[in-house]
This record gives structure tokens, sequence and C-alpha cells, in this order.
């Protein structure tokens, strides 16, 4: 029971990092971008090749992978969606848009990298007992990570003036650019912050299970969900939306099987879609903006 | 000269299923990642009506058809309901679902393993078991779609939706009903689906869900938005380019086993590119954007 | 059309009925306490209009006085919180609006509405009433529309020559211009055949020529459609040329009522004393004014 919800909150942690990431971009650019997946994969990867092939230290990994995803999101907006968004493109172009940018980048790394499942070791693992369940380091690390990207977030959200400048963007990009600012810097500052959680995400996953190629479709998939869950529009909100879907995830998965997880993912993400669209947290519109 | 029959045979049937796609995207302006798994509802019931009930394949076929039209008439009401972005993203979530439902119900769907042993078409006491005859049959077929689909195009239900495309309020007023058009046309796109995948179970006499995945999905949209949304005959276009274009790569020199890679990067960029420079596609009216 | 007494037009503190025109049959539309609240903001509070039958009747008032969200109530758009609004006699709160527009009504929308990517003969064509073909059997199985396409298309062409566009049949509505897709507007209302109007400042934006032009459309609606015509407008002129009955409209409430010409030439009066018709001040006659009056 208690390994259960152990077990959840780890996974939780990880979807936690990734919506966070995910929520950042489309909150602020309402961009639905799905390639934040292969980002994810793309941290992954990279983590992987630093340690395992390049032969540096985790902690070095832990750092220029996050680096490396950002490159790749940025490179991502640079050469997809900003052409689209310019050009005032419907939200469902760029969706299928990144789908494609999914696609494309997913199939590199394959090419490169193999389909067979890589695994990150860096130095042995040990396992924790606590209250009754048991949790290696590396999911410890995982939900420390979780705590920090969390507050970190939140402070540069709250405290920053960066961070109130995406807020505004949220809210209304024209009067932001009106009022003198560069708006499509901060898109790529955005880009870049969330996809170095997305790759951060990932080197945590590799180390856990291990990398493959497709591991950021259903990754994505659970991201968005945290995020509609948590409640549209309210940045931090996506992690209880997170923590809901992992342990979730977790009771299906010990009284079922492991291969009823997406259901889960689907089934929390059409239910709230139809029954409670704004989530759990969300703030409706005001009247004049129905 | 096999090989071309092969290939004559495919276009046929990714023809029906693009066409029908195109009238859910390009007249109802309705992006649907859900395609593929229509392709494999058809193509699951016509095999297992085929396997399990020893229907023969104007049965088969038929009510697989049928099926997949009351599947995407339910479905439809559901996905319906959202709009924008969030259509597409239920749309695909349908997706999924449905794909996972193909990998994992093992019993009834053969799960990884697939299902094999499917019988070539048979029409009375016709049996068509040579590559020429199933390409003639099935390109007979192919082009009376077509026809019904050029047809609805051109019909006041055609004009129809392409009122609700372009201003849903606006053709309110004038007394059409947008959920009741886009209903159809959705219930119209999953129909067509089902039939190219039945027709495909009868041709491949073995099916297993990774042809129904959502690459697929994503494959079957750029048929339509390359060929051009919105003309009907847009997709015949887009599946001949698309299914000759890989062709090409037989004589680029790859990477050993990366070919699937290649295929799929292939027609990512190839939607990347047509939605960047020319969204109305080769033929189309209508640019998306 | 101007009246030979100076009196001043109807005020109501309460609807107010004709007796001078008293049909015996129900007005093509009306309302009864029509309210529309939104998070606690009255937009509409108890708005109750009469539009007999082949009359023009303008609502006039400053910009956010609920005029166009009246329109949205009417045409179906949006639900009343309370109130009722009949057509013909008949309750059509709770209907679709493409049920509403189906009983025969129409609307001109504030902001210009065409159907972008089909060209202008098409937009005409697509608002003919053509019950067959319209759905996907109809379009296989009933053959009528097979046989009036023909005649159909003629008639698109008339109404195009109606409202001057002939010559733009074949561009797409996209490439119009902001005046010449206003008047695509109107022939698709003329081949909607809606009886009912609801016009929401169709005058507003165009060049002089245009608006006499337009003028003389509303003008022909109804003399020889025998349509009847509800109207948002500004310009004062045109209300007063027009019009038969004008309300005027502000922050939500029906404030006067009365013959068109003796609302405006009130409104007018009130305007140069600088009186206000409320006792906050409003802001009439509103910034789109033209200048030459």
């Amino acid at each position: 029971m208690a390994q259960i919800f152990a077990n959840g909150l780890v996974t939780s942690a990880v979807y936690t990092i990734l919506a966070l990431g995910f929520g950042l971009i489309y909150f602020t650019t309402k961009n639905f971008h799905l390639a934040h997946g292969a980002v994810f994969a793309s941290g992954a990867y990279l983590g992987w090749w630093l340690v395992v092939r390049a032969g540096l230290s985790l902690p070095i990994a832990l750092v220029v992978a996050p680096l490396g995803a950002a490159l790749v999101g940025l490179a991502i907006e640079w050469s997809i969606y900003r052409p689209l968004v310019n050009r005032r493109a419907s939200p469902e172009v760029i969706l299928i848009a990144s789908l494609a940018a999914y696609i494309v980048v997913v199939n590199v790394i394959a090419m490169f990298a193999g389909n067979e499942v890589q695994l990150l070791r860096a130095g042995a693992s040990t396992t924790w007992e606590v209250a009754g369940a048991r949790i290696t380091t590396i999911q410890v690390l995982q939900l420390a990570s979780a705590l920090s990207v969390s507050l970190g977030l939140a402070a540069v959200l709250k405290w920053t003036r960066v961070g109130h400048l995406w807020r505004a963007i949220g809210d209304s990009p024209e009067l932001v650019s009106l009022t003198g600012w560069n708006v499509g810097l901060h898109r790529f500052g955005v880009f870049a912050s969330g996809s170095a959680l997305a790759g951060f995400a990932g080197v945590l996953v590799a180390l856990d299970v291990g990398a493959e190629p497709h591991m950021g479709f259903a990754a994505v998939l659970a991201a968005v969900t945290a995020c509609i869950v948590g409640g549209l529009g309210r940045y931090m909100a996506p992690i209880l939306g997170a923590v809901l879907l992992g342990i979730a995830e977790s009771v299906v998965v010990a009284v079922l099987a492991s291969r009823w997880r997406s259901a889960v993912t689907l089934s929390l993400l059409i239910l709230f879609l139809v029954v409670r669209p704004l989530g759990l947290l969300g703030r409706p519109l005001r009247g004049e903006e129905r | 000269m096999i090989y071309l029959l092969h290939l004559i045979t495919v276009i046929a049937i990714y023809a029906i299923v693009a066409g029908g796609l195109n009238l859910l995207v390009g007249f109802a302006g309705k992006l649907s990642l859900v395609q593929a798994a229509f392709y494999g509802l058809g193509g699951y019931a016509a095999a297992l009506f085929a396997l399990r009930l020893e229907w023969a394949f104007p049965a088969a076929v038929g009510f697989a058809l049928a099926g997949g039209l009351a599947g995407a008439m339910v479905l439809g009401r559901l996905a319906l309901r959202f709009r924008d972005e969030f259509f597409v993203l239920v749309t695909l979530a349908l997706q999924v679902g449905m794909h996972a439902v193909y990998l994992n119900w093992e019993g009834v769907t053969g799960g990884a393993f697939g299902l094999g042993g499917i019988p070539h078409p048979v029409l009375g006491s016709w049996r068509a078991d040579g590559l020429a005859e199933i390409a003639a049959l099935y390109w007979v077929i192919a082009v009376l779609v077509l026809l019904l689909l050029r047809l609805w195009a051109t019909s006041p239900f055609g004009l129809a939706l392409q009122a609700v495309r372009d201003d849903a309020r606006l053709s309110e007023s004038l007394g059409k009903d947008p959920r009741a058009l886009s209903a159809a046309a959705f219930t119209i796109a999953g129909g067509l689906a089902a039939l190219g995948g039945a027709l495909l179970a009868s041709y491949v006499t073995y099916i297993d869900s990774t042809s129904f995945a959502f690459p697929e999905s994503v494959f079957f949209l750029s048929i339509v938005i390359l060929g051009g949304a919105g003309a009907w005959q847009g997709p015949l276009l887009g599946t001949a380019l698309l299914v000759l274009a890989p062709e090409i790569l037989r004589f680029v020199p790859l990477p050993q086993g990366s070919g699937p890679n290649v295929r799929e990067i292939l027609f990512a960029l190839i939607l990347l590119i047509t939605l960047r420079y020319r969204p109305q596609g080769l033929l189309g009216r209508y640019a998306l954007d | 059309m101007h009246s030979t007494e100076d009196r001043p037009p109807d005020r109501v503190a309460e609807p107010v009925l004709f007796s001078s025109s008293a049909p015996a049959a129900p007005p093509v539309l009306e309302t009864r306490d029509l309210s529309y609240h939104v998070d606690g903001l009255a937009i509409l509070e108890r708005v109750s209009i009469v539009v007999p039958g082949g009359q023009i009747v303008a609502i006039v008032g400053p910009n956010g006085a609920g005029k166009t969200t009246l329109f949205e109530l009417i045409s179906g758009h949006s639900r009343p919180t309370s109130g009722s609004i009949r057509m013909g006699g008949e309750e059509v709160v709770g209907l679709r609006s493409a049920e509403v527009a189906s009983r025969g009504v129409g609307r001109l929308f504030q902001e210009v509405r065409v159907f972008a990517r089909l060209s202008v003969l098409e937009n005409v064509l697509v608002a003919l009433r053509r019950p067959a073909g319209e759905s996907a059997f109809g379009a296989i199985f009933d053959w009528r529309w097979r046989k009036q396409r023909a005649a159909a298309v003629e008639v698109a062409w008339d109404h195009l020559r109606t409202v001057g566009l002939e010559h733009e049949a074949r561009r797409w509505a996209m490439q119009l211009s902001f005046g010449q897709q206003k008047l695509l507007g109107f022939a698709s209302l003329l081949a909607s055949e809606a009886q009912l109007l609801l016009l929401d400042e169709p005058t507003a934006g165009l060049a002089p020529a245009a608006i006499e032009r337009v003028l003389g459309l509303i003008d022909k609606l109804v003399q020889h459609g025998g349509r009847t015509i509800l109207l948002i407008e500004h310009d004062l002129d045109s209300v007063t040329k027009l019009c038969d009955r004008a309300y005027v409209l502000e922050r939500g409430q029906i404030l006067a009522e009365g013959a068109a010409e003796d609302v405006v030439s009130d409104l007018q009066m009130r305007a140069a004393r600088f009186e206000t018709l409320v006792e906050v001040h409003p802001d009439l006659p509103s910034e789109e004014e033209p200048c030459s009056r």
C-alpha cells in the first residue's frame, strides 16, 4: 500500500517536471508543443551519450543534457513554430506541425542510437526503505528534483521580471509587444526553459529505466493530461495533475497490469476534457471573454 | 511489374482512406488524427468476420464499413464537442486509445502477433487471388468512392460544409447546422477509413496493430494536405506522390535498417514543408491556416 | 418624412404597445422583459420591443449599450437570462440559431462576415434556400438539387446584380474590399429570403455612395419584398430617412421609443443643449457619426 503510494509519487516527480515545462510553454505561447516529448527524449539520449559514450560524470550530464535539450526546443521553435505563428496559423496547424517535428526528431534519434533501450547507469544504486516502501537513490533524486524545479519555477514566476513578463505574454501578447517588449525573444526564453526542464526529466528517466526513442510520446500525453487536470492557465497547477496522475497510474498498475498505464492517462484526459475542462484549479474566464 | 501492381493496389486503398479524411479536413475544416484507428477498425472487423464467422468478402467488407460508420458516429459526438486544438487533441487521444486496444486485446486482435490467414477477395464464384485481379477490383471500388466524394464535393452538402468551415457563425445565421454537418463529415471519414482497412486486410492477408498507430494518422493527414485539402482530386494526387516518394529512397544509400525511420522522417518533412510554404497543397483551394 | 408637429417622443417607464396601428396578426418580432445578465452584470434589462410586419424599426444608442447583444439573443446565438422573444406569436427562446434562421430570420453582422474561401457567387448560392441536397444522404438520393442547379445559379446572379457585385462573382470573398463584403452580405440576405432582417450597423464604414446604395436596398427590401427590418444604426440621418419607429437603448434599457423622426430630433435637441437622456452622462451621438449632418 505504501509502496503503491511511493511508486505513484516517484512517477509524479518526473511528470511534474515534464508538465511544468509543457505548461510553461503552452500557457505563455498558446502553442500546443507536443514535440516536447521529443525534446524529453533528446535530453535522455544526450545524458546517456555523455555518460556512457563520452565518459563524463553524471553531474556534468545533468547540466549539459538539459542545455542540449534547450537547443533542440529552440531549434523547433525557430524553424517550425515561429514562421507559422508569424503567419497567424491556427492552433490546430501548430499542433500538427509539432507532431511532425516530434516524428522527425524521434526518428533521427532512432537512426543514430538504435531502437533498443539504452540504460544510463552511473555508479551503484542503493535502495532505501522509507515508511514501509522501497525507493532507490535515483528515485530520491527524482523527487528532490521535482521539488526544486517546482520551487524554482514558482519563484521565477512570482518574483522575477522575466516571470512576470511570461505571464503577461500568456495573457495578451499584443499588449506586451505594444509596450515595447520583444515578445519573440521571450518566446525563445520560454521554449529554452521549458525544453531544459524536459531534458532534465529525460536524464532522470534514463537513469531510472533507460531511454528508448518513443519514450516521449506517452510522456508528453501524460504532461498534457497533468496540465488539463491541474487547470489550464495556472502555471503551477500541473503539479497537482501530475501527482494525481502518478498515483492513479500506480494504483492501476498494481491492481491490473502495467500495460493499462496509458489507459489511465487517456481516461483522465478525456474525463476532464468532457466533465471539467478547466481542470481542478483553472480559473473561468471573465464574462467579456466568453 | 509485380511491385508496380502492389503499389497501384496500395494507392487505391490509401486514396479511399485519404479521400474520406479530406471531406473532414478539407471541406469541414477539422484536422483529425484518428483516421488510422478507424482504418484499423475496418481491418480487424473484416478480418474477424472472414476468419471467425467465415463471411464472404462482400459481407465482411460491407459490415466493416458499417462498423466504421457506426463507430465514427459515436466517437464523433464526443470529439466534436471540442473546438480547435482540443478537437485535434481528443482525436489524438482516441487514436492512441483505440490503438492500445488493438495492441492489448490479444484474445480478439491477436495483439502484437496480429491476425493471419485472411482470405483474398471472393465475389460469388470469382476469386481475386492474383495481384492484377485484386488491383483491378480495388481500383473499381476506389473510383466509385472518388466519384461519390466528387458528388458530395459539388453538391449543396459540400458547399454547406465549406461554409461551416469558413465561418460557422455566419452559416448558422443562414440556417445551416454546423454540428450536424461536421458530424456527417466525421462519420463518412471514419466509414471510408474502415472500408480501406477492410480492403487492406483482404489484400495483405495478415494485419497487426503496427499499421494502425498514430504515425499512420499523420501519414494520411500528409496525403490530404499535400494533395490539396478541399479539392476532391487532392487525395488521389497526394496518395500517388506519397506512395511513390519513398521509392526514390531505394537509390539513396542509407544506414542499414534505418529504412522505416527515413520514411517517417520523409513524410513528416513533406508535411512540415507543405504546411509552411504551400498550405493549400498542390491542388488545393483551401489553405490550412 | 418629417412630422409637422414638434412633440417630444414617447418616454417610457414601461413598455407601451402602439394603439395607432393595431394589427390583428401578431407582430413579426416581439420581445418582452428580455434580460441578459453575465456574472452579475446586467447587459440587458427588461427590454421590450415590438416590430410589426412590413416596418423598419431602428435601435439607436451609444456603444456598449447592448444593441448587438440584443441581436445575439433574437437570432438565437445566446440565451436570455429571462424574458421572452416571440416571432409571429411563437416563442423562440431556446431554439438554436440555425433553427431561428430557418424560420426566416436573417442577420447582417456588425463585423463583416463572409465565407472567405468561397467565391462571391458561391457565397450567395450557399445562402439560397435549397432544402434538397444539403445533407449527405440528400446529396446522393434527392435529385431535385441537380435539376434545379442551373436555376439556382441564375437566381444567385440576379442577387449579385441587385447589389452590383456581378463583376466580382468569380473572385474569392476574402479578396473583396470591406464595402464589397458588406454588399455581399446583403446579397446573401436577399438569397436567403429571410422575412425578418436584423441589420447591425449596415452603413458603418461605407463611403457615402455605398451608403446610399445600402439605404436604397433596405427600402426596396421592405417596399417590394414585404420584409420586416430591425436595424442598429448610429447614423441618425439614415434613421430619419428610412425608419418608421425607433427605440433608444442605453445601458441595457429602453429609454425612449416612438416615431423615428421624433426620437431622432429629440436626441439631437438634447445633444445641442448638452442634456442627457439618462442621469449619468451618456456618450451620444457616438464618435462614428459622419461629420456632415
